[in-house]
C-alpha cells in the first residue's frame, strides 16, 4: 500500500470512526425505522396496499434518512479547523473529499441499507423478492451520497444549514428514485428484467462519482477561503 | 364556458409578474437612496 | 483610506461601467417590453377559438412562453455563471443572482397557468404529467439555489457556492427531464392529451412566438433592473462598516 493510499484510508476510517461514536449511524437506523413505523398510520394497515406501496416508500424514506445524516458530513471537520488541515494533506483535495464520502457511506449508508429489508418484511415484502430491492439500493445509493454530499459542502458554512441541504440536493435524487423505485416494483412482479432498473442505477452513481467530487471540492475550497 | 380560466391564467400572470415588476422596482429605489445617502455621508467625514 | 478606495474602485471598474451603461439602456428596454407585450396581447384577443380546445387555448399564449422562459432563465443563470467562474467577471454573479427570481416566477408561472389550463382539459388540478412534474423540479432547482444564495452572509462565497450549484444544476436538468418521461410513459399510456400539439396552425402561432418575444424582453428588462440593485447592494456591503451590514 502506497503512502497515498494510506493517507486516504486513514481519513476514511478516522471519519468512520467518528460517525460511530457519536451515535450518528444509530440515529440515521432508528429513525428510519421510524419513518416505516408511521406510515401503516397514516396508510392503513392493509398488507396488500403497503406491499404495493412498499418499494417506492423505502426509497423515499432511505433517501431523507440519508440526507438528514449528510448535514454533519463536512460541517463538523469546516467548524473545528479539520477541513483547513486536510487541504495540506499530499493528497489531491478531490481524493480527501472521496475518502471522507466513502467513510460516511460506510458508516451511516451501508447500515440504513442494510436495515431495509428488515424495514421490507414490516411493509409485508416476501423475503425471496428482498434481495433485488437490496441490489438496487447498493446501485443507487453511491449516487445519493455523492449527489447529496454537493447539497452538504455548498451549504457548510450556513450555520443552520439542514434544510438548505435537503432542498438543494433533492432535485438531484430524482432521477435516482424514479429508477430506485422502478426496480424495486419490477422485483416485486415475476418475469420482469430488473438488469435494466440496475444498469441506470449503477451509470447514474458512476456519472455522479465523476462529476460530484470535484464539484464538493470546489464548493468546500470556496467555504474555506 | 373557459372563461374563468382564462381570466385566471391572465389575472395570476399579471399578479406575479406586476408583483416582481413593484418589488424590483422598489428596491432598485431603495439601494439607489441607500448608496447616495452613504456616497453623501462620506464627502462629509472627508470634508471635516 | 486612499488604498481602500483604490481597491474598491478596481474591483467596481466593471460593474460601474455596467451601470453607466444600464442607465441609458433600461428605459427603451422597458419601453420595448411593454410595447411587444401590449401587441401580443392585441394579437391573442383576435386568434380564433380552437376547434377542440374552445377558447381554453388563449391559456397557451401565458403558458407556453412563462415554460419557455423557465427554461431560458435557468440557461441564463448557468452562462451567467460559467462566464463569471471562467473569465471572473464580477458581473456574471450579478447576472446570475438577477435572473433568478424572474425565472423563479415564470416557472411558478408556468405551473400555475398549466394547472389553470387542466382543470378544464383534464378535470384535474394537477395530473403527473411528464412535463408538469419536470417543470415543478425545475421550480426546486430554482428555490434552492437562491435559498443558497440568501443563506450565505459573505458575497464573494455566496456568489462562488451558487455558480458551483447553477452549473451541477444546469447538468441535471436533462436528467430529470429524461427520466421523469420515462417515469410518465411506464405509468400513464398516451391517453392522457398534451398540453402543446404537434403543429400550431399560423393562426396560433404567431402570437403565441410574439408572447413569447415579448416575455424574452420582459425578463431581461427585469434582469437589468435587478442587476442594478444588485450592484448597488453589493457597493453598500462593501462600503459598511464590518461587523453591522446594512439591512438592505
Amino acid at each position: 500500500m502506497s503512502g497515498l493510499m494510506r493517507i486516504f484510508a486513514a481519513i476514511c476510517s478516522q471519519h468512520m470512526h467518528l460517525s460511530w461514536r457519536s451515535g450518528q449511524t444509530m440515529l440515521a437506523v432508528s429513525f428510519l425505522f421510524i419513518a416505516i413505523t408511521l406510515l401503516p398510520f397514516g396508510l392503513g394497515p392493509e398488507l396488500k396496499l403497503l406491499r404495493a406501496l412498499a418499494p417506492g416508500l423505502l426509497w423515499v424514506v432511505l433517501a431523507i434518512s440519508l440526507l438528514t445524516g449528510l448535514e454533519r458530513l463536512f460541517q463538523a471537520d469546516y467548524e473545528d479547523g479539520t477541513l483547513d488541515r486536510l487541504l495540506l494533506v499530499p493528497l489531491a483535495f478531490e481524493a480527501v473529499v472521496l475518502a471522507k464520502l466513502l467513510g460516511h457511506y460506510l458508516a451511516l449508508v451501508l447500515p440504513l441499507i442494510l436495515a431495509v429489508p428488515l424495514a421490507g418484511l414490516l411493509l409485508n415484502i416476501e423475503a425471496a423478492r428482498l434481495p433485488v430491492l437490496l441490489a438496487a439500493m447498493l446501485c443507487g445509493s453511491p449516487a445519493l451520497v455523492l449527489l447529496g454530499g454537493i447539497g452538504a459542502s455548498l451549504a457548510v458554512s450556513v450555520r443552520r444549514g439542514g434544510l438548505l441541504t435537503v432542498l438543494i440536493a433533492m432535485p438531484f435524487y430524482v432521477p435516482v428514485l424514479i429508477f430506485g423505485a422502478a426496480a424495486g416494483r419490477a422485483g416485486l412482479e415475476t418475469g420482469v428484467a430488473v438488469g435494466p432498473y440496475l444498469g441506470i442505477l449503477a451509470a447514474l452513481s458512476a456519472a455522479s462519482l465523476l462529476l460530484a467530487p470535484f464539484a464538493i471540492a470546489a464548493a468546500l475550497r470556496s467555504a474555506l477561503r | 364556458m373557459y372563461d374563468i380560466y382564462i381570466y385566471a391564467s391572465y389575472g395570476v400572470t399579471a399578479v406575479l409578474l406586476g408583483g416582481l415588476i413593484i418589488v424590483s422596482f422598489r428596491q432598485l429605489s431603495k439601494a439607489r437612496r441607500q448608496v447616495f445617502a452613504l456616497e453623501a455621508g462620506e464627502l462629509k467625514k472627508e470634508d471635516e | 483610506m486612499l488604498k481602500a478606495l483604490e481597491n474598491i474602485s478596481a474591483f467596481y471598474a466593471n460593474p460601474t461601467r455596467f451601470m453607466a451603461l444600464a442607465r441609458q439602456v433600461h428605459r427603451p428596454l422597458w419601453a420595448l417590453a411593454i410595447g411587444v407585450l401590449a401587441y401580443g396581447l392585441y394579437r391573442v384577443a383576435y386568434v380564433p377559438a380552437d376547434y377542440q380546445q374552445g377558447d381554453s387555448v388563449r391559456i397557451m399564449f401565458v403558458h407556453v412562453p412563462a415554460a419557455w422562459m423557465s427554461l431560458f432563465g435557468y440557461s441564463f443563470i448557468f452562462i451567467a455563471s460559467v462566464t463569471a467562474l471562467i473569465f471572473r467577471h464580477p458581473l456574471g454573479h450579478v447576472a446570475a443572482r438577477a435572473a433568478a427570481p424572474v425565472g423563479a416566477v415564470f416557472t411558478l408561472l408556468a405551473l400555475i397557468t398549466g394547472s389553470l389550463w387542466g382543470q378544464p382539459m383534464w378535470g384535474t388540478w394537477w395530473v403527473w404529467d411528464a412535463r408538469l412534474t419536470s417543470v415543478l423540479v425545475l421550480f426546486f432547482i430554482y428555490l434552492g439555489y437562491i435559498a443558497l444564495w440568501q443563506a450565505i452572509d459573505e458575497p464573494t462565497r455566496a456568489a462562488r457556492a451558487a455558480s458551483i450549484l447553477a452549473i451541477v444544476g444546469f447538468i441535471n436538468v436533462p436528467i430529470v427531464k429524461f427520466s421523469v418521461d420515462w417515469w410518465n410513459t411506464l405509468h400513464q399510456p398516451a391517453s392522457v392529451s398534451r398540453l402543446a400539439r404537434p403543429a400550431l396552425h399560423a393562426d396560433f402561432l404567431y402570437p403565441l412566438l410574439i408572447m413569447g418575444a415579448g416575455f424574452l424582453v420582459l425578463f431581461l428588462a427585469l434582469t437589468l433592473t435587478r442587476m442594478q440593485m444588485e450592484v448597488l447592494r453589493q457597493r453598500l456591503r462593501a462600503r459598511a462598516p464590518k461587523g453591522e451590514p446594512p439591512h438592505v
